[in-house]
């Protein structure tokens, strides 16, 4: 019964709009996570494997997740720990320390987020250590559970993990990866990079102590697919609180992807780039005119937001230009200088 | 037009989240930090505003970020230098206790300055959004496209706008906009007519115009000061300040004299003068064997090596008109530009035009090297290569006319182009 009383919510059309644009804008500009990951089962189910390994039966391993920009790779990653942490046990005793290669260019700042992800300020206090690796073997010491059998199981992630190949001496990855493979305390050591030659930046010492797993995510979309997607990054799901509303609009966006012209943007944006980053560019541009007075995104939108999106730069700056520079009609031959020019037209 | 698309992106639905980067490019004086500044002033939208210019290092910038969102103390907690890493974690810890209810913007000026600051600078505030995990927009506006600001490994690409250059109905507008008091608007927009028909082929840029039409207007209005026209009279007041504005043109951007100066020499000159170019090439004063040096140069660079011999050798034999003449006849010399010549062919020159005898000693040699630092020659060989070296003239034949006059020498006539 409380079903069908939901099913006939009637929402003003400004507030239904209000609740579309938040709906879609946390799908596109934040990057909200799908409830189930699309194209990508196998890696997502590989992943969960491997992490629960690390978190339930004290495993350590390393591993590298590598596609190019705006794949997927945090999505996946972070789809694997959502589903990873429902299970109770694991959420309290897993440790996660994320470090990031833009912000922690340096291994000491490491050191120092790693200390404070662990919470350990105060453990730590104001001990001198001699080296790195003594560092974060006393690091691992204190995490270890209270009857001091078993240390809890530790995750660090390792975004830009090419940035910290960079670092002197690669001596933040050398201990990690040293960690996991000594059977000091149960660490996973994922990293997340989108250069596809990162093995190369490793350092001998620090590549015989990775495991050489990697997870690669090139897309292998067909047209077809791309389409599907695309229609299902646009419609509303049924946790949409007005289901007539939902409805109308669902049906409007599966004339817009039958629409001819509207088909071509996408076949464009598909040759272009597969990935669903450049594709969101274009779809908050569609949908920043959907206003209340036009509930719909036209396919004359989608057309508007394709020319702002592939428009050549340098091409506009150059009609600000002041000068115009009136061809000869047998301009082929035409060798004349840019001085000489410059002189002309004064 | 971008400015709508920005709007509504702003405007519609401020508590849900906006594309956490966006580049505005466009020339200067488009209007892209006055839109902006409008915008996020009558929508009150919390926003933080950061001129790269001003903020040298980083740690500037994290300190007006923070004392612009969670207030001064936020910003005090901020260590000696500061890293990137310890911002985001200040960061983080404020959000917590006071988190975004409607975005927040970053608008960065003169952004182009961001690429010379560390490497991990840019790409992590185009992902400060998801590195701090708040409602928060980062705008950078620049004059730069966004191709020479992407790097190497690439990075979360932002929403481009563009804001296109105003057209010549708007600068029209616009200018004026802001006429002097005591004369009519009519008067004051067929004045900015005049200026535009004048001054729009050369430079668009709205500020230069303003500060022209600034400049300028007095001279505009001389005659109905005077008395002598009325307002209405616009083609009378047209020819009077059409040749001021002809020679205001060499002075488009360059300030070789202040505004108060040039206003001086406007009224101490009388009305039929010679227009005086302020250049400064006019009042450069050489020896006169530097002097027949600069002519040999020219003649060097301005005639093909083959008619050398017509001009130059006492008793030449006939020039041949062959095909040559055909394939270079649409493009004079003087519009390809100037040719690179050898030394030795200018020496030889040089000494068929001087008509003393001069003997090749080491002060004619610097004086070559003299006329190269005064960068009226170009030297194309490599500095390296010191038995064979070329040069190229790089004057103007009014320049040299100039020059060839006050030694009573006749350019001219040995010119290919003028045969």
């Amino acid at each position: 019964m409380s079903k069908r009383k939901v099913k006939d919510v009637h929402l003003p059309t400004g507030e239904c709009i209000t609740q579309l644009q938040q709906v879609l804008r946390e799908r596109f500009c934040h990057q909200r996570l799908p409830e189930k990951p699309e194209g990508v089962e196998a890696q997502h189910k590989n992943l969960l494997e491997l992490l629960r390994r690390t978190a339930v039966h004290g495993e350590s391993n390393s591993l590298l997740i590598v596609g190019p920009r705006g794949a997927g790779k945090t999505t996946l990653l972070r789809c694997a720990l959502r589903d990873l942490l429902q299970d109770k046990d694991v959420n309290k005793n897993l440790l996660q320390v994320h470090l990031n290669g833009l912000l922690q260019t340096d291994d000491r700042i490491a050191l120092k987020e790693i200390t404070r992800q662990l919470h350990l300020e105060n453990v730590v206090g104001d001990k001198v250590f001699g080296s790195f690796a003594e560092n974060l073997a006393f690091l691992l010491e204190a995490l270890k559970k209270g009857d001091r059998s078993s240390s809890r199981p530790a995750l660090f992630v390792l975004d830009e993990f090419d940035l910290f190949a960079h670092h002197k001496n690669q001596t933040l990855l050398y201990n990690l990866l040293d960690v996991s493979q000594s059977a000091q305390a149960p660490v996973a050591v994922v990293g997340l990079t989108c250069r596809l030659d990162v093995m190369e930046l490793l350092e001998k010492r620090v590549k015989s102590r990775f495991s050489h797993r990697q997870i690669l995510l090139l897309s292998s979309l067909s047209f077809p697919q791309y389409q599907q997607r695309i229609q299902a990054q646009l419609s509303l799901t049924d946790a949409f609180p007005d289901a007539h509303f939902a409805e109308e609009w669902n049906s409007s966006i599966k004339t817009l992807c039958e629409d001819k012209s509207a088909q071509d943007v996408f076949r464009r944006q598909f040759h272009f780039s597969t990935d669903f980053r450049s594709l969101h560019t274009l779809l908050v541009f569609c949908l920043s005119r959907v206003t209340v007075s036009k509930p719909v995104i036209k396919a004359a939108d989608v057309l508007e937001a394709s020319r702002l999106c592939l428009c050549d730069a340098k091409a506009n700056m150059l009609h600000g230009n002041s000068f115009n520079f009136e061809l000869h009609k047998d301009s082929i031959y035409w060798p004349f200088s840019f001085p000489v020019v410059l002189q002309l037209e004064i | 037009m971008p400015i709508n698309t920005l709007v509504q992106n702003v405007r519609a639905t401020p508590q849900h989240y906006s594309y956490p980067s966006i580049f505005i490019y466009g020339h200067r004086a488009s209007g892209k930090s006055h839109v902006l500044h409008i915008l996020m002033k009558e929508l009150e939208l919390p926003h933080a505003a950061v001129s790269c210019v001003e903020c040298v290092s980083a740690a500037l910038l994290y300190e007006r970020v923070l004392t612009s969102f969670f207030g001064r103390s936020a910003a005090s907690f901020l260590p000696r230098s500061p890293s990137l890493s310890e911002f985001v974690r200040l960061y983080r810890h404020q959000r917590s206790q006071s988190p975004a209810e409607q975005t927040r913007y970053i608008v960065m000026e003169k952004a182009e300055l961001l690429r010379d600051a560390d490497a991990n600078l840019l790409p992590a505030l185009l992902r400060l959004q998801e590195l701090v995990d708040d409602n928060i927009t980062v705008i950078l506006l620049s004059e730069i496209v966004w191709e020479k600001f992407r790097p190497n490994t690439g990075c979360f690409e932002p929403l481009l706008l563009h804001f296109p250059d105003y057209s010549k109905g708007e600068l029209q507008q616009i200018l004026s906009t802001d006429s002097h008091p005591s004369y009519s608007a009519e008067l004051y927009s067929s004045y900015i007519n005049i200026l535009l028909g004048v001054f729009y082929s050369v430079c668009r840029d709205l500020r230069e115009l303003r500060h022209l039409a600034a400049l300028n207007f007095n001279k505009f209005c001389e005659p109905l000061t005077e008395g002598k026209v009325k307002e209405t009279e616009t083609h009378k007041l047209w020819r009077n300040i059409e040749p001021h504005l002809k020679k205001a043109m060499q002075t488009v951007y360059i300030r070789e004299v202040s505004s108060l100066q040039w206003e001086q020499m406007q009224q101490t000159e009388d009305e039929g003068g010679a227009l005086r170019g302020l250049s400064a090439h006019t009042h450069v004063e050489l020896p006169y064997y530097s002097k027949f040096l600069l002519i040999a140069a020219y003649l060097a660079s301005y005639n093909p090596a083959r008619t050398d011999k017509r001009f130059f050798v006492k008793h030449h034999g006939k020039i041949r008109k062959t095909n040559f003449l055909k394939k270079n006849e649409k493009t004079s010399n003087h519009l390809l530009g100037p040719k690179p010549f050898a030394l030795d062919r200018l020496l030889a020159i040089f000494y068929s035009v001087v008509d003393s005898r001069v003997a090749p000693t080491a002060s004619i040699f610097s004086q070559i090297s003299s006329l190269v630092t005064l960068q009226l020659l170009t030297q194309i060989s490599h500095t390296d290569q010191l038995d064979a070296p070329k040069y190229k003239c790089s004057i103007s034949l009014d320049f040299i006319s100039a020059v060839s006059r006050t030694v009573n020498f006749d350019i001219v006539k040995y010119l290919y182009d003028f045969l």
